[in-house]
């Protein structure tokens, strides 16, 4: 598909049939040009001359109104993944890291330290940087969730998207659930390519009721979806390993038993507990190497300017013209 | 006769000259107005009232469709972000990118937002207004403000004591756009997939700002659940107020023209000096000397010398 950067241009189009009503060649003087005999070739050569000045106004003129080829999807193989980055948004990803952030005082004011969430952000911020061939979207979750992106292979958008909740704090509380269940939509209708990933990155805290583990599994199932699980562990969490009955674990560390029904599903998942930034750090590439594998992506032929090739061919015709001027007869004896 | 041929040619030449420099994808520096805003959209309860212009619509939905209108047409190199007001604070959902490059992201997120994606059920303009300007100040670059909302404070303030502004006045410019109907109307309650489940009623809605009432409770006073506040309307002098106060400017909407033009006014604009491509201008000083080229020789008048065709007597000898 072809298309025009500046339409507006085009308006100096009808300046092309200036040269069929112009002939633009030296006239001379004859006493009567009835007596000449009619020379076809130089019938065709008045109309060749005049085509060609009429193609070059054309050219000029597409050049000035910027043609292009539109940009093009093509299929390739390559290295590539549809990644859901479901980021918590709860005001605990405002708290410093465990381990890893020095000078903090005992209550941490924001803005003199990096909270978890800003780390997260950049750390994530650099693992789509690195993969260009990814196609991102962005879910946050708090008290409700919020698709902030759906999934877009245009970095410039995803690091705009990445970076924005970096600015201020995050919101109130957190609702794991629904933001997994929700972001999981974002695979709806879309052609299943290679690897599809949610990285789920949050310190946990969250019950997952009978209902919504059925539908978060029953998604994830459908979607085909890898889940991995950044685990940013608060100062107060005993981990997600620790052994702990079920009930102590409700109470004290429900993050335990989120984990426990993911790893039961018996769907690729993996949970990645980082309680520095250098552990999340080591995680991120982790994946990164784990989502090496060969797929089916979309590359986008980004739109090409065809301008330089109509002033080529106006350039070459005008060059044309310009040299059968020398060879204009001046005076017919 | 000659001289004109020459003229012909040093015309041609010319063009085929200034065709030849645009190889060389010369530039200009120059200073041109750019536009950078963060559309903050009120997503509180009241913004569901369906009393703006366009029938059936709501004042979030209105103000999204009339928005994203109006971002369509902004010239290209502007760049837009999103946000969203409720509670007492502005979310920022995405830094300020170019609209035409990222048009389908931009009008999808646009277009996503949604009041229930709220965090709390609160509906403090003012705080959220003046944490819209902090958050704009914390960004990089000149950024301009564009905040959505009907006024509508939900608990409301207390006179005495109202939210005040700590920044400094005009030091992020932009608009304070008022959303809704002059006639207090009442605030539909929606269900989870958005079906009207009746509205808030009078007893249901705080009257008097949290301080008060809870005096009145300590004092053993009856709880006022009679007044208007669970009722909406655009609180047009209020939103005048506050834009006063902290050098906005306030628009009310009620078409996309209307913003249209307020988002591309001179005094929001932002002065950068761009890299203007003049291809274009050589290649049309080309065309020009082409036409003055073919111009430059004798006009269709009469006959043409070489045009053959009929003639008013046959030949006298043919080949």
């Amino acid at each position: 598909m072809f298309g025009f950067a500046d339409p507006l241009g085009l308006i100096l189009l009808p300046l092309a049939l200036l040269p069929l009503v112009v002939h633009g060649q030296s006239a001379v003087a004859y006493s009567s040009i009835a007596l000449l005999p009619v020379d076809r070739l130089s019938d065709a050569l008045n109309w060749i001359l005049r085509l060609l000045a009429a193609i070059s106004v054309i050219a000029i003129v597409l050049g000035i109104s910027g043609l292009f080829r539109s940009e093009e999807s093509v299929a390739r193989i390559g290295q590539g993944a549809q990644t859901v980055i479901l980021l918590d948004s709860s005001g605990s990803m405002d708290t410093p890291f465990v381990i890893g952030n020095e000078k903090n005082s005992r209550v941490p004011k924001w803005g003199t330290y990096t909270s978890k969430g800003q780390i997260a952000r950049r750390l994530l911020a650099q693992y789509a940087a690195q993969r260009t061939q990814d196609m991102f979207a962005l879910f946050l979750f708090s008290g409700n969730p919020i698709p902030v992106l759906s999934l877009t292979e245009k970095q410039v958008v995803v690091q705009a998207a990445i970076a924005a909740g970096s600015i201020e704090r995050s919101l109130a509380s957190t609702d794991l659930g629904t933001g997994l269940i929700r972001s999981l939509e974002f695979f709806d209708g879309k052609a299943f390519t290679g690897s599809r990933i949610v990285m789920l990155v949050s310190d946990g805290a969250a019950t997952l009721t009978i209902p919504v583990q059925d539908q978060i599994k029953r998604l994830l199932k459908k979607h085909r979806v890898t889940l991995y699980w950044f685990y940013l562990r608060t100062e107060s969490s005993p981990g997600l390993d620790t052994e702990m009955a079920t009930a102590t674990a409700q109470q004290i560390a429900p993050e335990q038993l989120v984990h426990k029904f993911f790893s039961e599903m018996e769907l690729p998942y993996r949970a990645f507990p980082a309680e520095n930034p250098q552990a999340l750090q080591q995680a991120i590439a982790e994946v990164n190497k784990l989502q090496n594998l060969p797929i089916r992506y979309t590359d986008i032929v980004p739109k090409r300017d065809l301008s330089p090739w109509c002033f080529g061919i106006a350039l070459s015709l005008l060059l044309m013209l310009a040299s059968t001027k020398f060879c204009e007869l001046q005076e017919w004896h | 006769m000659s001289g004109r041929r020459n003229v012909q040619i040093a015309l041609l030449l010319l063009a085929a000259a200034l065709l030849a420099a645009t190889f060389a994808r010369p530039t200009l520096q120059l200073p041109r107005q750019t536009f950078r805003y963060v559309m903050v959209f009120d997503i509180t309860q009241s913004m569901n009232v369906m009393d703006v212009s366009a029938a059936g619509s709501t004042r979030l939905e209105y103000a999204k469709k009339t928005a994203l209108d109006a971002l369509s047409e902004m010239p290209c190199g502007t760049e837009f972000g999103l946000a969203l007001f409720t509670g007492h604070r502005a979310f920022l959902l995405i830094t300020p990118i170019e609209i035409c490059a990222n048009y389908r992201e931009l009008s999808t997120m646009l277009s996503s937002i949604d009041w229930r994606m709220t965090w709390e059920a609160r509906s403090e303009v003012a705080k959220g207004l003046y944490k819209s300007l902090e958050l704009l100040k914390a960004l990089p670059g000149q950024t301009r403000l564009v905040f959505l909302t009907d006024g509508h404070e939900a608990p409301p303030l207390n006179p005495d004591v109202p939210p005040q502004f700590a920044g400094d006045k005009g030091a992020i410019r932009g608009l304070l756009v008022g959303v809704g109907g002059a006639l207090p109307v009442p605030i539909p309650k929606l269900d989870e997939e958005g079906a009207v489940q009746g509205v808030w009623k009078s007893d249901e809605v705080m009257h008097i700002d949290s301080f008060r009432a809870e005096k009145n409770a300590r004092e053993g006073k009856l709880a006022l659940n009679s007044g208007t506040e669970h009722l909406s309307s655009l609180r047009e002098t209020y939103l005048q107020g506050l834009a006063d106060n902290t050098g906005l400017t306030y628009h009310r909407l009620t078409e996309t023209a209307g913003l249209s033009r307020e988002l591309k006014s001179a005094a929001l604009a932002i002065p950068k000096i761009t890299t203007t491509d003049v291809r274009g201008m050589l290649a049309l000083a080309a065309l020009l000397a082409l036409v003055a080229s073919l111009v430059k020789g004798p006009l269709t008048r009469g006959r043409l010398p070489l045009a053959g065709g009929s003639q008013a007597f046959p030949p006298l000898s043919g080949k």
